[in-house]
């Protein structure tokens, strides 16, 4: 009788220490999980680009930069100023400088439509903020893109200088342009 | 207005007072849709281009001093603005000016108006524009929603361009 008792408690202990293994083996499972589900989600990281074409070309910014995007106003011509500069503009009684992308990566100069539009750039360092208007001949999109779906830089390009990479876009090749490295050459 | 005596020269050389420094008269004149400004104390009289001519004195046209790319300007009306020489060549701007001397003119289409403005509504260029253009022009001003380019004339290079070494210029 006090055997039979016996061999059931080491029974029932073997089989807590089974259990517990088990459980632990779900929780780590569970953890291993969720850990996978983080890096998922890394992976998952989405960035929202302006979408837009110059000379029949699509292109984008990253809209991080971007801080508004109007109907062209019309823009005075300063003159002597670089062929690149399409002049001022006064927005909401400011007066903000209107630069041609186009020109500045060797491309045909915008001719002025009620396609085009104007973005407001703005890109900010630990000493100042620049602000810039940029034409663009037509506003195609804004959206969030997957950051796993943002392809390094093609040397298809003669602008490559400014180029960032790209994405695919309605089964566009769309060349992402780097505003900082435009802001810094048109600083230099 | 201070400077109506030079809306309508006559023989007597005009004196001429700056009666408040926070404000600007600002001779308003186009060239090829652009408004643009100059202060008025800068300037000593308005004549003829022919008769400031017969007087020796040196002209430049004003898109010889700042260049219009790739567009063909055309003086419908064209005027010449003889400079003020005497606050050139002063060190500090006086309260009282007299002037007694000038020989350098620029040559603009017809002034539209002149508009008194307080210096505080004068705006600088932006950034990236500032730092390639002439300093002669140095600023802007909102009139009316219209953009108005400040030029300082006595930051100009007369040296070669004057209208006798430049006589491919056509008025029309």
């Amino acid at each position: 009788m006090l055997v039979g008792v016996s061999l059931r408690l080491m029974g029932d202990k073997m089989f807590k220490d089974e259990y517990k293994e088990k459980t632990d083996q779900i929780i780590a499972e569970a953890k291993q999980f969720k850990i996978d589900n983080n890096i998922l989600y890394v992976e998952e990281q989405k960035t929202k680009f302006v979408i837009f074409i110059l000379s029949d070309n699509y292109y984008a910014f990253r809209a991080d930069f971007i801080k508004e995007i109007l109907i062209v106003p019309k823009i005075t011509y300063v003159p002597s100023s670089p062929q690149y500069i399409r002049g001022i503009i006064s927005l909401r009684g400011d007066i903000e400088s209107v630069i041609d992308i186009s020109t500045l990566i060797a491309l045909p100069e915008i001719e002025l439509n009620e396609q085009c539009r104007l973005v407001i750039a703005q890109i900010s360092d630990q000493t100042n903020t620049k602000r810039t208007g940029l034409l663009l001949t037509k506003l195609i999109d804004v959206l969030d893109i997957d950051n796993n779906k943002i392809l390094p830089p093609l040397d298809l390009t003669s602008n490559s200088e400014f180029v960032e990479g790209g994405i695919y876009y309605d089964d566009k090749y769309v060349i992402i342009l780097d505003l900082e490295k435009i802001f810094h050459k048109i600083s230099a | 207005m201070t400077n109506n005596a030079l809306l309508n020269p006559c023989g007597d050389l005009p004196s001429l007072k700056i009666t408040n420094p926070l404000k600007l008269n600002i001779l308003i004149f186009k060239i090829s849709d652009i408004s643009f400004g100059i202060d008025i104390s800068q300037v000593y009289e308005m004549l003829d281009p022919q008769k400031a001519e017969e007087e020796s004195i040196e002209l430049n046209y004003i898109d010889k001093l700042i260049q219009f790319h790739d567009v063909q300007i055309t003086y419908n009306f064209p005027l010449a603005l003889i400079i003020n020489e005497s606050i050139k060549t002063a060190s500090q701007t006086p309260q009282d000016i007299e002037i007694n001397n000038y020989r350098n003119g620029i040559i603009i289409e017809m002034p539209l108006d002149i508009i008194e403005i307080n210096i505080k509504s004068i705006q600088p260029l932006p950034f990236f524009i500032e730092r390639c253009v002439q300093n002669a022009i140095w600023g802007v001003i909102i009139q009316d929603d219209n953009i108005i380019i400040l030029i300082d004339i006595y930051r100009f290079d007369f040296k070669n361009k004057s209208v006798r070494n430049n006589n491919e210029h056509s008025n029309n």
